[in-house]
């Protein structure tokens, strides 16, 4: 054979082009030709893509024989995924997993937490039951995140389940990225439960401190002898990270103080909110026993309730007030009566717990269907320059305040709870708040307090003001925390309670940047499914007959075309 | 340009008078039909007004229509001896493989545009009318034409290799479903399992996967030109040695 130089010039410029493939792949652009702009990332997907400097794999276990819709889910992961891929390269792997066959996993992921969602799936004729677990899993830096898909869009009938899938595939890149970023914390981030003033024991809570121990140092503290809550340095800048020497807390809940907070506990709290700490208060303002009910005369008296703090809420932004709120939407208490000389147990509407179904845009609000609140007091705002108040939920329209000191007559409410009629106009009392920006001290001018716990004036500097926005959540009812007494609960929480307080550690914690993350509006594209149904055979005829038609019509033509100019030719000549 | 474009014609003229031509495209148009309206998992079963089935399994279906298409581009013409005359008149290598290769494309272009029957459907079938995304199906078309204009890149080399039409199609065909499907496969193998994100990005599946839903990205356009610019300098190549 001949040595041919162009074969050789074919080679070089071949490898040539490798390499340039290669050096173009950091530098490239997508254009998103798609009418709703699908498969544009948020620009927080984006920068997480970016981050990543190390493996992350994202274990999908939705994969093999799913119902049409579920289908449809797991293919919106998969380009969610994709399109992180295009952005991370190889630095973000995913493999999506069947389950279904496999019982050492199906184990593997209950222990994980991860419950499965049983489907029907409706084939020709036949319902048949399909078991899925719609999770996923993501590893990263030996640590691992669960992601629940769309169970927490399910409404579980004892006739079947019923899961929004739409409203789950709005929420996907928000789900996955959120946990991918919790993937990125160096230091787990520390919750300290405030103690000293009878405020709940954490065995009170447990179920709410198990699930907070998964993603965080969980602590108790007290600041009875005047030292300083310090701090975490996660949210402070350069400038004052050198005025605190070791970390802190990130978060501190203060769980129902019972107990009058003395003057420099006071202190201490109001600086620790100015050098940019976060508080969750959970507590309401009247104390009701239910032990009371337990009574013959099955009644008793609520109390108002002081700790000592309104002076720094109102500093803030915020009242609670001393009353009970009454709402017509409400949970069961559970009523032991005797019936034949037998103890009987039934569930009857309570109209002291609230329960909150309805819920606006607020990030603490996501993926709640229910939160139960136990005697639960209102909340009002209060005018504080550079703070924004949003309102987390409030009560039903059907609710109303009432005082704080009444007698609550058990069985009478139990047989005859306030008619609707009553509630009218009175209704939509906030429950919950999220306060945030640069707070301003309750001790601006003043001497910072000593007493007998805290003999020595404070030896950090005080603050003024918030010099960075920090922020803070309320709910009104310090209940709403503690495990649900009723046997069957198993300690449990009531509803989705600790899904709103994991939510609201979560959001105080930060990660602002994930509100970008816009729910998407989920364009669901369908055929007419009566249009389909009647012309079934029509369609499929026309559809697969009319392109070859047009060919061979096309090919038909031309041959008469040519025959037409020959003979033509033919005559000419 | 004027030489390119005299092969170019002549190209596709001698292939609207071949009767081979309109039993290819019809069974590439019958194939996608039967996948995307009557085999399982068809449009009307899961009533989603999208075409990615045919954005899908188009790309198999060109694994036949492409080398059908350019099997005889050079292989006939040393079969026949006319590669010799064409070889003495005042044209170059370079012309003559553009010209054969733009034919080629243009006539894969052809073989598609009777798809566009099935997305009036979906656009009629709708609920409402109308609702489908035609940015995306649009993109998708792109990234198809895209394939097939690799296909037909390499179809041409192989056509370049052989004087036998068979061979060419055969040799095509296999070529054509490595740089397409291969690399994907040899991903899988526990072997790679290091190195499985590079030998992805090697295959022509992988590229065409994001534009297929309807997302150019710069990246996949430039491995498109330049897998094409690749088999075409080859083919250019194996001409010169026959000269």
């Amino acid at each position: 054979m001949k040595k041919s130089p162009l074969l050789t010039q074919a080679f070089i410029v071949g490898a040539l082009l490798f390499v340039t493939n290669l050096l173009a792949y950091d530098y490239f652009f997508r254009w998103d030709l798609t009418q709703d702009r699908r498969y544009t990332l948020s620009d927080v997907s984006k920068r997480t893509a970016d981050t990543l400097d190390r493996i992350m794999t994202v274990k999908v276990y939705l994969e093999g024989d799913l119902p049409p819709a579920v289908k449809r889910y797991r293919d919106a992961v998969l380009t969610f995924l994709v399109e992180m891929k295009a952005r991370a390269g190889a630095n973000l792997q995913y493999r999506f997993i069947d389950p279904s066959d496999n019982g050492a996993l199906q184990n593997e992921l209950r222990e994980k937490g991860v419950e499965p969602v049983p489907l029907t799936i409706k084939g020709k004729g036949e319902v048949s039951k399909k078991v899925v677990f719609p999770a996923a899993v993501i590893h990263y830096d030996g640590k691992e995140e669960v992601v629940d898909l769309f169970k927490s869009d399910c409404e579980f009938f004892p006739n079947g389940v019923f899961c929004d899938y739409a409203k789950a595939e709005a929420e996907i890149e928000y789900k996955l990225v959120a946990q991918m970023r919790r993937l990125f914390r160096k230091q787990r981030r520390i919750v300290a439960f405030l103690t000293g003033h009878k405020e709940w024991p954490l065995n009170y809570m447990t179920d709410f401190v198990n699930e907070l121990q998964k993603f965080y140092e969980v602590t108790e503290i007290s600041v009875r002898d005047g030292s300083a809550l310090r701090n975490s340095k996660h949210f402070l800048p350069d400038s004052l990270k050198r005025l605190i020497k070791e970390d802190g807390i990130d978060v501190l809940i203060v769980a129902q103080p019972d107990t009058l907070f003395t003057a420099r506990e006071k202190y201490e709290l109001d600086q620790f909110i100015m050098r940019g700490g976060r508080v969750l208060w959970l507590m309401d303002m009247v104390r009701v026993d239910e032990n009371d009910f337990r009574t013959p005369n099955a009644a008793t008296m609520s109390r108002p309730r002081d700790v000592n703090l309104n002076e720094l809420f109102l500093k803030y932004g915020f009242k609670i007030n001393t009353d009970l709120v009454q709402d017509d939407f409400a949970g069961l208490i559970d009523v032991t009566f005797m019936h034949e000389n037998r103890p009987v147990m039934q569930k009857f509407k309570w109209v002291f717990y609230p329960r909150v179904s309805f819920f606006g845009k607020h990030a603490i609000t996501r993926n709640l269907d229910d939160v139960i609140l136990r005697y639960a007091c209102t909340i009002d705002t209060v005018p504080a320059p550079g703070v924004t108040k949003e309102v987390v939920f409030s009560s039903s329209p059907l609710s109303r305040a009432v005082g704080g000191q009444i007698v609550i007559d058990f069985a009478e409410m139990i047989a005859n709870p306030p008619p609707p009629q009553v509630y009218q106009g009175k209704g939509r009392k906030i429950m919950a708040l999220a306060l945030s920006g640069k707070f301003a001290s309750a001790y601006e001018g003043r001497e910072a307090p000593t007493d007998a716990f805290a003999p020595n004036p404070p030896t950090a500097k005080f603050f003024p003001r918030a010099p960075l926005p920090t922020k803070m959540v309320v709910v009104s009812d310090g209940d709403v925390v503690v495990k649900d007494h009723s046997p069957g609960a198993k300690g449990a929480m009531l509803a989705d309670n600790k899904t709103l307080l994991m939510n609201a550690v979560e959001y105080l914690v930060g990660d602002e940047s994930l509100n970008d993350i816009r729910a998407r509006d989920v364009v669901i594209r369908r055929l007419d499914y009566k249009k389909v149904k009647d012309n079934e055979a029509v369609i499929r005829a026309w559809v697969i007959l009319a392109p070859i038609a047009v060919v061979i019509g096309f090919g038909l033509l031309r041959k008469f075309l040519r025959e037409r100019k020959n003979r033509r030719l033919k005559v000419a000549l | 340009m004027a030489v390119v474009y005299w092969i170019f014609h002549k190209e596709v003229s001698a292939f609207f008078n071949s009767l081979i031509a309109y039993i290819v495209v019809a069974v590439f148009l019958a194939g996608n039909g039967l996948f995307f309206w009557i085999f399982p998992d068809n449009i009307l079963e899961t009533g989603a007004a999208q075409a990615d089935v045919l954005f899908a399994m188009a790309p198999w279906l060109f694994l036949f229509l492409a080398p059908a298409i350019t099997m005889r581009a050079f292989a006939e013409e040393f079969k026949t001896g006319t590669y010799e005359l064409l070889a003495t008149k005042p044209l170059d290598d370079r012309r003559l493989v553009l010209g054969k290769y733009l034919a080629a494309v243009a006539l894969i272009f052809f073989s598609i545009l009777p798809t566009l029957v099935y997305i009036g459907a979906i656009y009629g079938l709708a609920d409402p009318v109308g609702s489908i995304d035609l940015g995306g199906i649009g993109g998708a078309y792109l990234g198809l034409l895209g394939v097939g204009a690799v296909f037909a890149a390499i179809g041409l080399f192989c056509s370049s290799l052989t004087d036998n039409q068979i061979v060419a199609f055969i040799l095509a065909a296999f070529l054509c479903f490595f740089v397409y499907a291969a690399f994907d496969l040899l991903a899988e193998l526990p072997f790679f399992a290091d190195y499985n994100h590079f030998i992805l990005l090697l295959g022509l599946q992988e590229h065409y996967r994001s534009i297929s839903r309807g997302v150019v990205d710069s990246r996949d356009v430039l491995y498109f030109l330049s897998l094409i610019a690749f088999f075409l300098l080859l083919t250019q190549a194996m001409l010169e040695r026959r000269r």
